[in-house]
């Protein structure tokens, strides 16, 4: 079965040929509907509440446990009883040594005073929940991430370089640390917030935002004429569903940097070794790749400029009848893809490792072993991976980014592992995350992107009810949310909770630039949803939209109707609009120019249509699709684009 | 429990009456076993005709039973860890655009139709697949062929009655 369609008729073939028939148990229902409901059994409250405080106090040893284990992996605590953080103050027990959540240099030296810690001179790497910092006179408080601190001035080059192997472990750029005008320098101390935000004598500090540095320009490129007509000087490069001999003529372009080059067709190792020959290729993005003869790696291993690289673990390969059929999780080592990865690894290349969804943990350990470059991690759709590699990821990578969609054995436990490191900056979950599950999100308060894709309206519910704990999550840059709007809602007594829920935190996150919520949302949840986002600091908004909220097309009347009271939402200068149905007939002709104009800042309209699950219904889009024509030439100074997507 | 004092309301015999097979059948065309499908549409209907159901017409009423009914069998997967051959967004309002596009009662009997217009051979592989629910290594014997060529026959099968009947809603429409 591969469509709704073909199951309903399967369902209606069998019967006609003699298969099951509905039973007959309209009685069965009835007499059932008589008996009363007897409800759970009653719960006694004094042992369970004795068992939850025992299973806290276990809880608490094992953190300690793990936090230990962790600060003496990455450096975050001073091995030796104090000599690498050598305290200057002492007492009976000998030198001081931090708590848990700072990290002293070598040769640094403080003093630990109840609830603070007084630095005299050196360096301290100070994380969230730490206590107050004093320096000559000058205090630093409320650190939420991850701040950097100096006695006295910012560090001169010198003084960075006779801290290089303490920075290293603890997975700081000395690059970064030598550049000046990224310290806040107070009376007695300098202070690098590296993520998160803090106090400094009174004034808040925050991590600066990498999106300022200048972004790479994208050029995409669609045909060969596309690639031989780039500029002498283009950087960056990117093409989708192209076969993989397009590359040899992308070679051609030597101060290309970057290369995005997304579901490659008929890929083959001589394309990789053409890339190979790039000399300023740094980046490079061949996720999705169907391979047209056995896969190799190993060309990758040439391109000496390169340090980050995208790539799927199992790919895919070309089967007799040309479908990508993904090779076998067990035979990738046939294909020397590992020792391939391992060199680049060893190399410092930063590794993204997708399509890893075949594998089980004890085959995810020896990859996580093996690549110590491993920075980001798709698992998305694995059901053998268990929250023991979790607690592996968390504890033993500098991986900072993770898709955990549809991995089911992940549960809170592999949650709370994570967020007890709370290295992660970029999260996926779903379908159906639970109340302990986001209790543990919650926690990782350096999280900047956060997508959760739920496939029933009801886990929106779960969400919508622990808002008021993700709020912690302050340093959110991106927030996506996928649901399936419920078009009962209101026939079920319910308002707009879910889309309430999504503003309320999106407003809670002050940092956040972009916010795509993707559900079927009739028009008047849109409207909804706009105008509860003023004053948030917005650049980007994607919005699920529906116009009709039965089968039926809507009326365009309405559509306008429902939407033209919106109040206008600056800030946004890039909006999707994202279709879930284009019947013919359909009225967001008429919602377009009502919606666009709601956005005074408007630079880019997206619009774009869910393939898969508007299957069967968009026959208009060849009439849309004249529609968006009309709207382009109405309005030149905006770029609308109109593409299918598929998740 | 059920309003029945307004003459327009149903009685929760009548609704369960005019829907319950609509929702079998619905559960059944996403997947779910038979036998499963007895029990969720009871649970079903049990969930909506409970506390608080208050009837707004005959099409709302299907929609929700058939929601109700489609997390039923959701969670029935989760609770197995195991997989959805489909997705399910929007199954209940694709199921009732089907049942519109041709009410099921005449789709059966079109399809009935259609069948008398097969090769024997073909109708005795439908029996062995629907009626007697022969795995495909069991036809395949009986058929004398490669399990394989059974899956392609079944499939070129459905195709042509889909066809066949897909005609016949087309000329009724005209």
């Amino acid at each position: 079965m591969t469509t709704l369609e073909d199951g309903f008729w399967e369902q209606a073939i069998g019967e006609a040929a003699g298969g099951r028939k509905p039973p007959a148990q309209t009685d069965v229902i009835l007499t059932r509907l008589q008996i009363p409901d007897l409800g759970p059994p009653p719960v006694e409250e004094k042992p369970k509440g004795r068992l939850l405080r025992l299973r806290h106090l276990f809880e608490a040893a094992a953190a300690v446990a793990a936090l230990l284990a962790i600060g003496v992996l990455t450096g975050l605590i001073p091995l030796g009883g104090g000599n690498a953080g050598n305290g200057a103050g002492g007492g009976e027990d000998g030198p001081d040594t931090p708590p848990m959540q700072v990290a002293a240099a070598p040769d640094s030296e403080f003093r630990q005073e109840e609830n603070e810690l007084e630095l005299e001179h050196g360096w301290l790497l100070v994380t969230t929940g730490a206590p107050d910092v004093t320096c000559e006179g000058s205090r630093l408080t409320k650190v939420d991430g991850r701040v950097l601190v100096h006695a006295g001035n910012a560090p001169t080059g010198k003084q960075v370089d006779a801290v290089e192997g303490w920075l290293a472990a603890n997975k700081l750029e000395t690059e970064m640390i030598n550049e000046a005008k990224r310290w806040f320098q107070a009376a007695g101390m300098a202070a690098l917030v590296l993520t998160g935000s803090a106090m400094l004598d009174g004034q808040r500090i925050e991590a600066q935002d990498e999106t300022t540095h200048a972004s790479p320009q994208w050029r995409a490129v669609e045909s060969v004429m596309d690639i031989e007509k780039l500029p002498s000087d283009a950087q960056w490069v990117r093409g989708e569903r192209l076969d993989g001999n397009y590359l040899e003529f992308l070679s051609a372009h030597t101060a290309v940097k970057g290369i995005a080059f997304t579901f490659g067709d008929s890929m083959r190792p001589v394309n990789l070794k053409q890339l190979a020959s790039m000399p300023n290729l740094e980046y490079l993005e061949i996720r999705g790749a169907v391979w047209a003869v056995d896969p190799d790696y190993s060309p990758l291993t040439e391109m000496k400029a390169l340090k980050q690289l995208y790539i799927d673990y199992v790919p895919s390969i070309q089967d007799e009848d040309g479908k990508a059929v993904a090779i076998a999780s067990d035979s990738t080592e046939r294909y020397h893809i590992l020792s391939s990865l391992r060199t680049l690894s060893d190399r410092g290349v930063d590794i993204h490792l997708g399509k890893l969804a075949g594998l089980n943990d004890e085959q995810l350990a020896k990859i996580v072993a093996s690549l110590p470059g491993l920075t980001s991690l798709t698992l998305r759709g694995n059901r053998s991976v268990s929250s023991t590699s979790m607690k592996l990821l968390a504890e033993s990578s500098k991986i900072t980014s993770l898709n955990l969609y549809q991995c089911s054995s992940v549960e809170d436990l592999g949650l709370a592992y994570l967020a007890r490191a709370n290295k992660l900056t970029a999260l996926t979950l779903g379908p159906a995350p639970t109340a302990a599950e986001l209790y543990q999100v919650a926690k990782m308060t350096n999280l900047q992107e956060l997508t959760l894709v739920l496939d029933l309206d009801r886990y929106m519910d779960v969400v919508k009810d622990h808002v008021g704990e993700l709020k912690t999550l302050t340093n959110l840059k991106r927030l996506e949310v996928l649901w399936q709007y419920n078009p009962m809602a209101r026939f079920e007594g319910k308002g707009y909770e879910q889309v309430d829920a999504v503003s309320d935190l999106a407003k809670a996150c002050p940092a956040l630039t972009e916010l795509n919520a993707y559900a079927t949302l009739p028009p008047r949840d849109v409207a909804r949803l706009i105008d509860s986002l003023q004053g948030t600091s917005l650049k980007r908004l994607g919005i699920g939209f529906r116009p009709s909220e039965t089968a039926r097309p809507a009326e365009p009347e309405k559509v306008v109707e429902d939407l033209k009271d919106i109040k206008p939402l600056s800030g946004v200068d890039d909006l999707e609009i994202r279709l879930y149905s284009l019947k013919s007939g359909d009225a967001l002709s008429s919602g377009l120019d009502t919606l666009a104009a709601k956005f005074p800042d408007l630079k880019r309209l997206e619009l774009t249509i869910d393939w898969y699950r508007s299957s069967s219904l968009r026959d208009g889009v060849p009439e849309f699709e004249k529609r968006v024509e009309a709207f382009r030439k109405a309005h030149p100074d905006l770029k609308v684009t109109f593409e299918m997507v598929e998740e | 429990m059920l309003l029945t004092t307004e003459p327009t309301t149903p009685t929760a015999e009548e609704i369960i009456r005019t829907h319950h097979d609509s929702v079998w059948r619905f559960l059944v065309s996403i997947g779910c076993e038979p036998t499963l499908a007895d029990d969720l549409t009871q649970e079903a209907f049990l969930s909506v005709l409970g506390d608080g159901f208050e009837y707004r017409g005959s099409h709302l009423t299907a929609a929700w039973l058939l929601r109700v009914a489609k997390h039923l069998f959701i969670d029935h997967v989760r609770k197995r860890k195991a997989v959805l051959g489909v997705d399910l967004e929007h199954a209940e309002t694709r199921w009732q655009e089907f049942e519109a596009d041709c009410p099921h009662e005449k789709r059966v009997a079109w399809l009935r139709e259609c069948m008398g217009e097969l090769t024997d051979r073909a109708r005795e592989a439908l029996q062995q697949r629907y009626e007697l629910n022969l795995p495909r290594e069991e036809m395949a014997r009986r058929l004398g062929m490669a399990p394989a060529g059974v899956k392609t026959m079944l499939e070129r099968i459905r195709r042509r009655l889909r066809e066949c009947v897909q005609g016949k809603v087309n000329h009724d429409d005209a």
